[in-house]
């Protein structure tokens, strides 16, 4: 375990950040998961918050490591998993960099259902887990030192992303990226914020079932953000809320490095643009 | 021991022990008349000659503040309890209490803000002060006024029957509106019902009290939160509140952000706002406080630390490295993640690091009881467990159900061990099928409209539905805000419904909750810890 996945990722981040919406999408065909499946908790111990998500697809009957993921499974409840089979991952086998005990997915999103689950534990035979590190998406404190950006600044969208029909703003991931994004504004003072909700409202055939997100959401998403917004002080009357049409599977993932070659995930999502 | 400290020399005994940094090496009846501090933390003279004058009144009960008492408020008091000497620092001018409004009988009930928050208690009230009182005035404390300190307003007010929550297990009534309001007072859609299962106290139901009251309302019962070391329960430490998936929540009347850390359902913004529930339902003013007098109370609440300062064997807290007491906590910055900066209750480390030499200058029980504190210390920070189905942890933040940490994921703040997030958590403190089953209290059935609860489903049994009672959510059922874990040995019983009875109860409870299965010896090093914040 001495290559930290987590550079690897950061390194094909990089590189896919660099390649084109389209190669991400060829890339993805053979390397991408998108499966529903109860989680199953791997009780590794090596310190705090070390135990392993694993999921068995429906569809390849693989065991996936989905701990990653920045918000975990629960489980009680079946799981929405979208995932990248991580490089030297294939086939899952011992003497890879596989602490948990299945195929490791990053980069990785779980969304939780409504659908009731077991509670499947199992022991940790032999795995260790992975050890506790402060994820790099961690809002800094209130009292560390932070220089406003730099300008200029023009016309710019940020993207947000959200779980499966969930307006959530998750920790340690979802709120970073407001965060920074909220610190841009503050340093550009745009005359108009507009806040684009997205819902990946249009059916996707997932282990043989179709799954949409309720109409409703896109609007929650965006009312989510600009009200976190209007708390973090920006002025109400800049902050307008709209609803975009989702475009559906075929457009491929957007273009973003923090969730790269992840559709459906960067289905669920808003973009907050600031227009000077 | 300690009644005989009482009777004699109620708040001067024992302090020949306590050769604390703050602390004074004089003993005696005389040590009312105050020190002072110069320059630097640790520096410390005899002075406040002008408030000799206050001591000489000062009868055997002075343990007691009673509300309207013409006394001095010192810089300094130290109370002996069953673990050792609990400490009340005062950053400021001795105050006169005849002065101000904290003591001052505002309402026609002749209760003061003191009344139920008392210094010897670390600014709570102990179940034992409240039986203290029962004796002492047979009943006729201001403390069991039948608005909140009987069991219900209707019960007839003469009989310890209709104190039994009080005298028992010193829970005050909590009426809440139904629906609930939020911040700016504005009616909350709630997305889930309640009914009454069980009403002990009869203030559940009736055309006064209850849910179907013709105003309706619901009545919980619950322990005083001590007022002090509040700069901690102020502090904001993050911009977000990872439990809500938002902001730290944001002030009405300011439009200010604020920490969301205040009483056991987080039904108040900001410590004004809780000086006016405060007003209204404890002293029962009819108007608010006066602006003067909400300042006073103010600057007064946000100047007094507490913490134990002396351990069983008169041991002082703080000597040989070791930083207990309520300097440490007056001196340093409140907001501090435990995790990334000094750790929580690494104020002991230095006792799990004694040197020969130290470890032979102390007697066999004092160098067992220190080294019993600085490992509940570390077990407290790494002993880890699986945490699961709590809300507010294991949902909706992301952490995952279950989860492995230990007590200090949730006890996180330095020096205080509160969240530094806004700490509403479901322990099942209240909540069915976790908490004991308690037939003393109100036992209500929620359920959910919409989507059910992740972790109990549709339909939830509580004593105390917590933060749903501010939020109208079901979700929040039996979240509770999380509690400033310093002065304990002054204050049992614990949690807010008051079910742990004693330290011991509070380990069996997180023990039995999620499995812990602490050692006998990590249980005793837990509960020496605690004995010693
Ligand atoms: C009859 C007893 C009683 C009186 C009198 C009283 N309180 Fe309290 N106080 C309580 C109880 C009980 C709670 C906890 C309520 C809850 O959690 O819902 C509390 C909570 C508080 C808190 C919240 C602390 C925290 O960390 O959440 C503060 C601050 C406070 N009281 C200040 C005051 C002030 C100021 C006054 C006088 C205006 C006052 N209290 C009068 C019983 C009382
Ligand atoms: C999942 C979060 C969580 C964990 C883990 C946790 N606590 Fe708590 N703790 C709470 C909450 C919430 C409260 C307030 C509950 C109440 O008042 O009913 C609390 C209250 C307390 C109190 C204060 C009681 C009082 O009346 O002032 C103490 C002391 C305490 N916990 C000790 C511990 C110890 C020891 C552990 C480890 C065994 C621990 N806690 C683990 C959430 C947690």
């Amino acid at each position: 375990m001495k290559k930290p996945l987590e550079m690897r990722l950061a390194l094909s981040a990089a590189v896919l950040a660099a390649t084109s919406g389209h190669a991400v999408a060829a890339q993805a065909a053979s390397d991408y998961r998108l499966f529903v499946a109860c989680p199953v908790y791997r009780d590794t111990d090596s310190g705090r918050k070390s135990g392993c998500w694993l999921a068995q697809s429906p569809d390849d009957g693989m065991q996936y490591d989905v701990t990653l993921a920045p918000a975990k499974p629960d489980y009680a409840h079946a799981a929405l998993i979208e995932g990248r089979v991580a490089a030297g991952q294939e086939t899952g086998q011992a003497g890879q960099d596989n602490p948990c005990g299945g195929i490791v997915l990053a980069p990785v999103s779980v969304s939780i259902l409504e659908a009731p689950c077991p509670r499947y534990m199992i022991p940790a035979e032999g795995y260790p887990g992975r050890r506790f590190a402060l994820p790099v998406t961690n809002v800094p404190p209130l009292d560390m030192d932070r220089p406003l950006d730099k300008g200029p600044f023009a016309k710019r969208s940020f993207p947000l992303f959200f779980e499966f029909d969930s307006s959530f703003i998750s920790y340690q991931f979802t709120d970073y990226y407001l965060d920074k994004l909220a610190h841009w504004l503050r340093s550009a003072h745009p005359r108009r914020i507009v806040v684009t909700g997205y819902g990946a409202t249009r059916p996707v055939t997932v282990s043989g079932k179709a799954m949409a997100e309720r109409p409703n959401v896109a609007r929650e998403r965006a009312e989510t953000v600009a009200q976190s917004l209007r708390m973090l002080g920006f002025d109400a009357k800049t902050i307008s809320t709209r609803v975009g049409r989702d475009k559906g599977r075929d457009r491929g993932p957007i273009e973003d490095d923090t969730i790269p070659g992840l559709s459906e995930y960067s289905r669920r999502r808003v973009e907050v643009t600031a227009e000077f | 021991m300690r009644s005989i400290v009482r009777r004699n020399c109620p708040e001067a005994a024992r302090t020949h022990a306590l050769s604390g940094k703050a602390g004074t090496k004089k003993a005696g009846m005389k040590r009312e008349s105050r020190l002072v501090r110069i320059g630097s933390r640790g520096a410390l003279v005899l002075s406040a000659l002008a408030i000799l004058a206050a001591t000489r009144h000062e009868t055997p009960d002075a343990r007691w503040w009673a509300p309207g008492e013409d006394r001095v408020f010192p810089r300094q008091l130290d109370y002996p309890n069953a673990q050792g000497v609990l400490r009340v620092l005062h950053d400021g001018e001795p105050v006169r209490t005849a002065d101000n409004a904290f003591f001052m009988p505002l309402g026609p009930n002749g209760r003061a803000c003191v009344s139920c928050h008392q210094p010897a208690d670390g600014m709570s009230l102990s179940v034992e002060s409240i039986r203290d009182r029962w004796q002492a005035t047979k009943g006729k404390d201001p403390i069991f006024a039948a608005v909140d300190g009987s069991d219900c307003p209707t019960l007839p007010q003469g009989e310890r029957a209709s104190h039994s929550l009080l005298l028992d297990h010193g829970l005050f009534r909590i009426e809440r509106s139904w629906p609930p309001r939020d911040w700016s007072g504005k009616d909350v859609k709630p997305d889930f019902t309640i009914e009454v299962v069980r009403d002990p106290t009869g203030c559940n139901s009736g055309t006064r009290y209850g849910p179907n009251a013709k105003q309706p309302n619901i009545s919980v019962y619950r322990r005083p939160r001590p007022v002090a070391n509040l700069k901690y329960i102020e502090a904001i430490g993050f911009a977000y509140d990872p439990k809500a998936g938002l902001p730290v929540p944001v002030d009405p009347e300011t439009g200010k952000p604020v920490a969301g850390n205040l009483m056991a359902d987080g039904r108040v913004p900001t410590l004004t706002a809780q000086m006016n529930d405060a007003a209204r339902a404890h002293l029962e003013l009819s108007k608010q406080m006066t602006p003067a007098q909400k300042e006073q109370v103010l600057t007064f609440i946000r100047s007094i630390y507490t913490a134990q300062q002396a351990g069983p064997q008169g041991g002082a807290l703080d000597a040989d490295g070791a930083e207990g007491g309520p300097v440490t906590l007056r001196d340093l910055k409140p907001g501090q993640l435990g995790s990334t900066g000094r750790a929580v209750w690494s104020e002991f480390d230095a006792w799990g690091k004694l040197t020969p030499k130290q470890k032979a200058a102390l007697s066999p029980q004092e160098l067992a009881f220190r080294e019993s504190v600085a490992r509940g210390a570390a077990i407290f920070r790494d002993r880890n467990f699986l945490i699961t189905d709590s809300q507010g942890i294991n949902a909706p933040v992301g952490f995952g159900n279950p989860v492995r940490y230990s007590c200090r994921f949730c006890h996180n703040m330095s020096q205080i061990g509160i969240d530094v997030a806004p700490g509403q958590v479901d322990l099942g403190t209240t909540n069915a099928p976790f908490a004991s089953p308690q037939l003393w209290l109100p036992l209500f059935r929620v359920t959910c409209k919409g989507k059910p609860h992740p972790f109990y489903g549709r339909e939830i049994l509580t004593h105390d539905p917590g933060y749903a009672l501010t939020t109208g959510k079901c979700a929040d059922v039996g979240r509770i805000t999380l509690q400033s874990n310093r002065a304990l040995a002054a204050r049992a019983p614990y949690f807010s419904n008051g079910s742990a009875q004693d330290l011991r109860g509070i380990v069996d409870y997180y023990d039995r909750r999620y499995s812990i299965r602490y050692s006998e010896q990590e249980k005793q090093d837990l509960v020496n810890l605690m004995s010693a914040l």
